[in-house]
């Protein structure tokens, strides 16, 4: 009989004195009435079983402890075994600062109860050991509902500890559905507050009103804060006025998509990065938000709807804008009253100017030529990097005339010129280039001028030293090749593989480009990254082989091939892949680099 | 030029730009000035710091990285690697540690950048379970103390 299973009470004996041998003997020390009862009611052969039973299930009973003493032992040893197995693991021989660099870079926000970090502990000992020591780990939260908050809550006062929070606030807020109150925000701020060093809020102006009128983020040590509007109908009055914060020392970033800017009115001295999403705003309100933050270094201007409408209140006055730190401004989408106005901006360090415009996001976005060139005239000494990207620009006459003021250069400090968008990560830092992407006819003319432009900058003058080479995609004709070669410029300079990122909004068009583009290139990567919440088998590695055309060489072939990166989110009920970022890689035809290309 | 000595007495001669590119080196190479003697690194094996050198010598221009990194950084870091640098990186398990090592110990922060990055792409989205098995884990919990982590994660649930 298996000792675990072996019960002597299984065997029905129910008179405690039977169990015990001594009451079984007839020369026990009872009353002569008690012997009689005892016999009466046992047999000689009951009491010889009840006697056996009783040897038996001692030894039984004996060996049952021992095993569980060894098992206990046993387990012991394995565990100890399997713990030393751990260690000896590879990824365990790394040190803990590198083991606890590699969880860093793949932590999820919480309180999600399926994040990394709840996976990560289960893992090892000494994993969880890590995991739960380390408050990093614990620091980041993005809460969409009541319940986040109260989950948050306790991680951020026991796991957190003292680590610098992210948290992120993502909602309406007082959705009837999702009942919260402006106040349980507030409270929990405060809770946190001085832990908080990056603030992100997506809330109604209910929310904001109520933030403002508690003014608790007055002072705090966030460095980093962005707030964002949330559409959830007419429940909420847009019509606010009030700022939410006076003075804030601490903030050095900061990003503001809201239908008044004014809302925020923040007044940030060591501000350094500063991005403005508004809508329905006034001039007037933008360049307030903006004065009140003079000391930034990176800014950008969008306005990304809604401009279709009145919402445009001009104000008259033509006070300058002085932003003597500024050396990045990017403007997207900005209406021409806008642009009339950039003017009044003074920016004696700008470096580097993008200017992304598109109509179909706003209405009357795309500045006529004149307007960017007249404001890269404005700010012309010391830029070094402009990134043009907007329809219908006069492409030739900006850049015919980027040459041409008194018969002097002008951009005489430029590095990189790039015009649809070239992206800023596409071109190599200390790569000096000139850009031209679009499907474009280089008229004899324009091809002169560009080789004016990489010669006069190739060589020694002191206004235009450090451009050295044109790439042009398309690719030049043999006839324009051979305009180059004879004028000694290099145009085989073709930038060897550029990137690309783009929203899937904008596939389709870019499709367009790229039906001009796979003639030229050997491999086309197209990589879809960050794919949220995919179904499966929505997208698939596939590779699609262009067919070659008649009337082409045999080594013009294109190859695309998708890759889908798929890790769900829980909680991203959005059907269907939602690509945050596209990235093409296009790999130009060697043939092009020995000049033997034809169009 | 700059002579490196591993660990298995194997001498490599590189240029200073790529050398330097290990701040550890660059630190020894300031202090104890330029000279023909090889520097040891008695951490490293030849076969890992080949690899290693080859991925300093394509990233010898990139600019350096700042220098006052937050540890405490709460901004959201990513887990994009370079198109090049996912091509080098693609090893076996077990010199993707070493390189990791060499690395930390190099002190070429980049580098060791892309090996965690790498290693935190193979874990993200694996249950547990998975990555014990992707990483030759073995699973050192008592069921005791499996049965209390499990009701730990029960509570983080409910609330």
């Amino acid at each position: 009989m298996d000792a675990s299973t072996l019960n002597i009470s299984s065997l029905n004996i129910s008179s405690p004195t039977i169990s015990n041998p001594a009451t079984l003997s007839p020369t026990a020390s009872s009353t002569q009435t008690r012997r009689r009862d005892w016999r009466h009611r046992y047999t000689s052969g009951e009491r010889k079983l009840a006697f056996e039973m009783y040897k038996v299930g001692r030894e039984a009973f004996s060996l049952r402890q021992r095993y569980i003493v060894k098992k206990r032992q046993v387990e012991t040893i394995f565990h100890r075994l399997n713990a030393l197995r751990s260690q000896h693991a590879p990824i365990n021989g790394l040190p803990v600062e590198v083991l606890l660099r590699i969880f860093n870079h793949a932590k999820d926000d919480l309180p999600n109860p399926n994040g990394f970090q709840y996976h990560i502990a289960l893992v090892c000992k000494r994993w969880r050991q890590l995991i739960l020591e380390d408050p990093v780990m614990w620091s980041s939260f993005t809460c969409r509902t009541n319940d986040d908050l109260l989950r948050a809550h306790p991680l951020i006062k026991e796991s957190a500890k003292n680590a610098k929070l992210s948290l992120e606030l993502e909602g309406c807020w007082c959705h009837m559905s999702a009942p919260i109150y402006p106040g349980w925000i507030a409270g929990f701020l405060a809770a946190h507050l001085g832990k908080i060093r990056r603030f992100d809020i997506q809330a109604c102006n209910l929310v904001l009103y109520h933030l403002a009128t508690v003014s608790l983020l007055d002072g705090s040590p966030i460095q980093d804060i962005s707030f964002r509007i949330a559409n959830c109908g007419a429940m909420c009055d847009s019509s606010i006025g009030r700022p939410i914060i006076r003075r804030w020392e601490a903030l050095r970033c900061m990003y503001i998509d809201l239908e008044k800017p004014r809302v925020v009115r923040v007044v940030a001295p060591n501000l350094e990065q500063l991005t403005i999403n508004a809508r329905r705003s006034s001039v007037a309100d933008i360049f307030e938000t903006i004065r009140d933050c003079n000391s930034v270094s990176d800014l950008t201007l969008t306005m990304s709807d809604d401009v279709f409408f009145s919402y445009w209140v001009e104000d008259s006055e033509q006070k300058t804008l002085p932003l003597p730190n500024l050396t990045r401004l990017r403007l997207q989408d900005v209406p021409l009253t806008v642009w009339e106005k950039t003017r009044l901006f003074v920016m004696p360090k700008l470096e580097s100017l993008t200017v992304v415009a598109d109509e179909r996001n706003a209405y009357q976005a795309n500045p006529p030529f004149h307007i960017v060139f007249l404001f890269l005239l404005h700010c012309h000494k010391t830029l070094k990097e402009v990134f043009i990207d907007i329809d219908n620009l006069d492409l030739k006459g900006l850049i015919m005339r980027m040459q041409r003021l008194d018969d002097k250069l002008i951009l005489p400090n430029l590095e990189v010129f790039g015009i649809r968008s070239q992206s800023p990560d596409g071109a190599h830092a200390r790569l000096e280039w000139l850009g031209v992407q679009e499907d474009y006819a280089f008229d004899a003319e324009l091809c002169n001028e560009l080789v004016k432009l990489a010669r006069v900058r190739t060589s020694n003058s002191p206004l235009v030293a450090r451009l050295r080479a044109v790439s042009l995609v398309p690719p030049p004709t043999a006839e324009e090749n051979a305009r180059f070669t004879e004028l000694g410029v290099e145009v085989d300079h073709i930038a060897p593989a550029q990137r690309r990122l783009l929203s899937p909004l904008m596939y389709e068009s870019y499709s367009l480009s790229l039906s001009l583009l796979v003639h030229y290139v050997t491999k086309l990567h197209i990589h879809v990254a960050q794919v949220h919440q995919c179904r499966a088998g929505t997208v698939r590695s596939f590779d699609h082989h262009v067919q070659r055309p008649a009337n082409r060489h045999s080594y013009y072939e294109a190859v695309v091939i998708i890759e889908s990166h798929t890790s769900p989110i829980p909680g991203r009920t959005t059907p269907g892949p939602r690509c945050r970022r596209w990235s093409f890689e296009v790999v130009m035809s060697p043939c092009l680099r020995h000049r033997h290309c034809r169009r | 030029m700059i002579n490196l000595t591993t660990s298995d007495n194997e001498t490599f001669t590189v240029d200073k730009k790529v050398a330097e590119k290990s701040v550890l080196i660059k630190n020894m190479l300031e202090d104890v000035g330029e000279s023909d003697q090889a520097i040891p690194l008695p951490n490293v094996t030849a076969s890992v710091l080949k690899k290693v050198l080859e991925w300093c010598e394509h990233h010898k221009d990139d600019p350096a990285p700042p220098e006052n990194e937050d540890k405490d950084d709460t901004r959201k870091r990513t887990t994009d690697i370079s198109e090049w640098d996912q091509k080098f990186i693609a090893v076996d398990q077990e010199m993707l540690f070493e390189i990791i090592l060499a690395a930390n110990y190099l002190d070429i922060k980049a580098l060791l950048d892309v090996g965690c990055k790498t290693v935190a792409n193979m874990i993200k989205g694996k249950t547990p379970e998975e990555i014990r098995k992707l990483f030759n884990i073995v699973n050192d919990f008592t069921p005791e103390e499996e049965a209390q982590i499990k009701k730990e994660n029960e509570w983080a649930e409910d609330r």
